[in-house]
């Protein structure tokens, strides 16, 4: 894993996200409008939203953020795992007038900690907050989950281009945080072979288990 | 223009400059939001740098259009369109250049600013040199070539070569080896042809500073090797990968009909799929990952361009249309082997590893997941043909609003509707109801119908047209606007009880629709095989052709629907109907070639086993073994003759459909007979060529009188009470004699004793030839030897039957006498032995039913029952015995 985010130990990361939750909660215009920003669509260059670059520059540090959009509609849920594996992040989006998109975004999380465990850093959108009279997530709920689970919510508008720089951002600080735990992890597993649990800080209840999990990955 | 160019920005010396030198330029442009562009390295000459180049290198959005309009800061004009950029210069001549990537700049104190960096120089310098491209992205073998030979020397590949060549002689056997082996070999030649280069001076030094070229090295030296080993290393793969390829084109072949609304993908997508599709099919030709994977990224791209056709704001591709399309077109590329170049891919990148999460991977894992979701069979249901049908429904009544004048619409065409309904769900029932109650209506007024053209509007047609309007109950022969009968729709979904009905009530199988295939084509494509016995046995031709000049077999071949091939095969092998298993469609092809084509190994063997001829061309000259793709069938086609090993497994599995077909005849189809036979029963049929011909034989001679010399091929004694038939046959000298060669092992027939039951194609058995031809004391003999007085042949008649229709009193007589029989059985025309006997105005074998207590209101499929059919041939001692009979009861 660590050869994928670290690039030949220049200090550039590759990271990969994928975004996950059902068919039409605004999955494809949030990656859509983060990646455009300043520039219209005709600048993507193949017109497509499925895959796409940002490279970032985090205090020196180069990273370049491949952004997977997934089908959300329930007939393809089985095909998760094989766009998931190797990701780095998640974004787990839902439609905050629609409870069942919340539910789904649950499933999610429930799948990816059992699959991935807590390698994969977790950020979940509560999107369309343009239509807020219309909520039927209430607030506290979404963030009470959020917690409990170690992601990070955000209330964001593709529409309106709400929070949408601020979740991505957020996120890849924290792949950031994550890659380098992990490479002083490898680096401190060269010189002691043991206490492996010492340098976590993240707040985030499953993170004893990261480390085993990572050294077996790092090859 | 693909940009995958990547450089790290602060080792850009203007970048750099700019930051050192020009601090609070930098420092202006980042606070006020203002776009640095940024020459990539190499391409500013060195003596520029002045002030005057950075403003022509920050860009200050337009206060309407911050998107795309830019001034720079010595006022020049600057517009950027689809990621290139063009500058105004002074003398009105614009000048472009491509922007090959954006980077998002987050200082320290979370500052953003944006970076773009552009192939070229915004600023024209007066010498007009602009430096050459270095920007090198390998996406085809030739650019690979050409980057190893403009960046190396022709020695570097030179040796390449001669390590790749060395390398297929020491593996001569590469493609028996398991996957994983070929995979860690292949890299092993990799990462030594991958030396060699760097151990060039002139390459080690330019890729040791520029992490970008050596990259396009690694992805050079991967393909060049991809391309020196491929024909034997996908040979390896296709290997391996043959059985999971032949399943997956089981389930692509039979979903070949979808339409892109099966699997909601919007009608805007039907313009580019054949463009997309062409792309998609020519992953195969390309013998490296680079190559494929490239083929998948101008499908992709293929797939989008609709957008920027249809409108300008261009609503992006989302990967909830991408994949639906994927899948779509994987089914309809036709190609043999997805999984194996699938595997190819994905597993023999080596230099594509280190950048897991770019598009290569996204591309790759895209196609992966619409592999799965077809292999995974998440396209059942609705995805398959029977959606076809919904849509024409849909269709319907704007057809019918046009065609309301010369189309009888209403009850007739909706009672069709719900017939077929019924048909394709199975429901019996409601087909026989649907269909009788045509048979109640009057019966003449369709036929007036079925000879007039729909379109024709005389005063005669209309007229009668107006007429039948009252009655337009569907009978069992109506088709709809594709030409489809009910029969045809049964046979679709593999309904055996509907079939089975409808071809009792007189469905003629031959039938064809508009497309020229009949109810068989449907049942062996779709690999319904109780449907095809059923079809098969009702005496259908086997090898009918459609429009395509396609046979049923080619149909089972092609979707590779084994069973269905060797019902048929068995079929004819045991009536020993002339078959040619090689005829050939419109495109040349015979079912060997569909077999051979989607590799379905089993089937290759069986057809081969039955004549079927591996060194056919087809129009494209093109024989079974040329398609062949993986080297198991190879081997099998090229050894068609080897009978010893394949020989044995085929000839079980044949067994195996013997017992299928047997348990078809045992599935209880028969609700509507009459209580005293709930099931029919049918003759045993004989598995072997040889059992055919002693049947034959059984057969003939019961015809032909020779007693003794059927009851020496059943093996029963001649006879019990008469002492003529005492002494043995003369072909055998005494009875010892006899009873010596039974237990002689050369005598098979004799020490296997033949099943009494035994049938020919037509289901007829010895008690039935018997009761036919009138051999009373033959009848005896066989009942005491426990033959099945009650046994059907195909058409449903008992040897009771037989005997009536033939009017054979003895027989009958006899078979009653039994009390075994079963007197109101039906046979499939609706008729009772007591119908026929009235048919035939047998007034003597009218009173021996009679004497049996006979049900005497069983009514036919015309309707009929004996006394009407007795009333209809003014029969007047018949109906006079019924009437006495119905009287007495």
């Amino acid at each position: 894993m660590a050869d994928l985010q670290t690039n030949g130990g220049t200090g550039n990361y590759n990271f990969k996200v994928v975004l996950l939750g059902e068919g039409r909660v605004g999955k494809t215009s949030m990656v859509l409008r983060y990646v455009e920003d300043k520039f219209n669509d005709q600048h993507i260059q193949t017109l497509q939203a499925t895959f796409l670059n940002k490279k970032l520059n985090i205090g020196g540090k180069r990273i370049n953020l491949a952004i997977w959009d997934t089908a959300g509609q329930e007939r393809f849920h089985a095909l998760g795992p094989i766009y998931y594996r190797m990701s780095n992040g998640a974004i787990l989006v839902y439609d905050i007038t629609d409870e069942d998109s919340f539910q789904k975004v649950k499933n999610w999380v429930k799948e990816l900690k059992k699959m991935l465990g807590s390698e994969i850093c977790l950020s979940i959108a509560g999107n369309k907050v343009d239509l807020e009279k219309e909520r039927n997530v209430p607030v506290e709920v979404a963030e009470e989950y959020a917690r409990s689970v170690g992601a990070v919510h955000f209330h964001t508008s593709a529409k309106l281009n709400v929070s949408i720089e601020e979740l991505f951002l957020e996120l890849t600080q924290r792949m950031m945080e994550r890659a380098q735990q992990l490479e002083m992890q490898k680096a401190n597993e060269l010189t002691r072979t043991n206490s492996m649990r010492r340098n976590i800080v993240v707040v985030d209840e499953d993170e004893p288990a990261a480390p085993t999990r990572t050294c077996c990955g790092t090859t | 223009m693909e940009s995958n160019y990547d450089e790290d920005l602060s080792d850009n010396v203007f970048f750099q400059v700019l930051q050192n030198e020009f601090g609070a330029l930098f420092e202006r442009a980042t606070l006020e939001g203002w776009i640095i562009c940024v020459p990539r390295a190499g391409s500013m000459p060195k003596y520029a740098l002045t002030t005057n180049d950075f403003f022509s290198h920050i860009l200050i959005p337009n206060d309407e259009l911050p998107e795309t309009h830019f001034r720079t800061l010595n006022d020049k004009d600057v517009k950027i369109n689809n990621r290139v950029l063009f500058v105004e210069s002074e003398v009105g001549t614009t000048f472009s250049s491509h922007v090959l990537f954006e980077e998002t700049f987050y200082s320290e104190d979370m500052l953003k600013y944006k970076v773009l960096c552009v192939e070229s120089p915004l600023q024209q310098y007066c010498d007009g040199v602009r430096a050459e491209s270095g920007i090198t992205t390998v996406l085809t073998l030739r650019d690979c070539i050409d980057l190893l030979w403009t960046e190396s020397c022709k020695e570097v590949l030179e040796r390449m070569d001669d390590c790749i060549s060395l390398f297929l002689t020491t593996n001569e056997r590469l493609e028996f080896l398991p996957l994983q082996d070929q995979k860690d070999l292949v890299g092993g030649l990799y990462t030594k042809c991958l030396q060699i280069a760097l151990k060039d001076d002139r390459l080690r030094e330019k890729t040791s500073s520029n992490r970008y070229l050596l990259d396009n090295v690694k992805v050079s030296v991967e393909s060049y090797v991809h391309h020196g080993i491929y024909k034997k290393l996908i040979k390896g793969i296709t290997g391996c990968t043959a059985y999971e390829d032949a399943s997956f084109n089981k389930i692509v072949r039979n979903l070949s009909d979808i339409q892109l609304r099966d699997l909601n993908i919007g009608a805007e997508f039907q313009s580019v799929i054949p463009k997309a599709r062409s792309e998609l099919r020519r992953v195969e030709g390309y013998s490296t990952v680079v190559g494929k994977v490239g083929c998948l990224r101008k499908t992709v791209t293929a797939i989008s361009c609709q957008d920027s056709a249809s409108s300008q704001t261009g609503s992006a591709l989302a990967a909830d249309e991408l994949l639906p399309m994927l899948v779509f077109l994987v089914i309809k590329s036709g190609l043999p082997n997805w999984i194996a170049h699938l595997t190819y891919m994905k597993e023999f990148s080596y230099s594509s590893s280190n950048y897991h999460a770019n598009q290569h991977s996204f591309l790759v894992t895209s196609l992966e997941a619409a592999i799965t979701y077809i292999k995974d069979d998440f396209l059942v249901g609705p995805m398959e043909p029977e959606s076809q049908l919904a849509y024409q429904e849909y269709d319907r009544p704007e057809d019918e609003l046009s065609s309301e004048d010369e189309k009888p619409s209403g009850p007739g065409v909706t009672l069709l509707t719900s017939l077929f309904e019924a048909a394709k769900k199975g429901e019996e029932d409601e087909v026989k109801r649907i269909l009788e109650q045509h048979e109640t209506h009057s019966a003449s007024s369709l036929e007036g119908l079925n000879l007039c053209h729909p379109l024709c509007s005389c005063d005669k047609c209309e007229k009668q047209l107006s007429y039948t309007m009252c009655n337009m109950a569907p009978t069992v022969n109506s088709c709809d606007d594709r030409g489809f009968t009910v029969l045809h729709i049964a046979a679709m979904y593999g309904q055996a009880r509907v079939v089975d009905a409808l071809l009792r009530m007189g469905a003629k199988p031959e039938k064809s629709d508009y497309k020229g295939s009949t109810a068989l084509h449907y049942s062996c494509a779709r690999g319904h095989q109780n449907t095809v016995l059923l079809l098969i046995h009702s005496g259908v031709k086997l090898n009918p052709v459609d429009n395509e000049r396609n046979t049923p077999l080619h149909l089972a071949a092609a979707n590779g629907h084994e069973t269905c091939i060797k019902a048929l095969l068995y079929y004819t092998e045991q009536t020993g109907i002339e078959f040619d298993p090689n005829l050939t469609n419109n495109h040349g092809d015979t079912p060997l070639h569909n077999a051979a084509r989607w590799g379905y190994t089993n089937i290759v063997q069986a057809l081969l086993e039955y004549g079927a001829s591996p060194f056919v061309g087809n129009k494209r000259k093109q024989t079974p073994l040329d398609l062949a793709h993986n080297m198991h069938l190879l081997e099998v086609l090229s050894n068609p003759f080897r009978t010893a090993g394949p020989a044995t497994p085929v000839n079980i599995s044949l067994k195996n459909i013997s017992v299928a077909a047997a348990s078809t005849s045992q599935l209880d189809f028969s609700d509507e007979r009459v209580d005293a036979s709930p099931t029919i029963k049918l003759g045993v049929r004989p598995n072997s060529t040889d059992g055919i011909r002693k049947v034959e034989r059984v057969l003939r001679a019961i015809m032909y009188g020779d007693v003794r010399l059927a009851c020496f091929y059943l093996s029963i004694e001649p006879s019990s009470g008469d002492s003529e038939h005492q002494s043995c046959h003369p072909l055998c000298s005494c009875k010892l004699k006899r009873d010596e060669s039974s237990s002689n092992a050369v005598g098979t027939k004799a020490k296997e004793p033949m099943n009494i039951n035994v049938c020919d194609s037509d289901g007829m058995t010895p008690l039935h030839m018997a009761s036919k031809c009138g051999r009373a004391e033959l009848v005896k003999l066989l009942i005491d030897a426990k033959a099945d007085v009650n046994v059907c042949t195909l058409n449903g008649m008992s040897p009771l039957h037989l005997a009536c229709l033939n009017q054979r009193h003895r027989v009958a007589a006899v078979l009653l006498e039994t009390h075994l029989c079963s007197i109101d059985a039906k046979d499939n025309f609706g008729n009772t032995a007591l119908h026929y006997c009235c048919q035939n105005s047998n007034s003597k074998l009218v009173t021996l039913l009679l004497s049996y207590t006979p049900r005497i209101d069983i009514r036919n499929n015309d309707g009929k029952t004996p006394l009407d059919e007795a009333k209809e041939i003014l029969s007047l001692t018949i109906i006079q015995l019924l009437t006495e009979y119905c009287l007495k009861d």
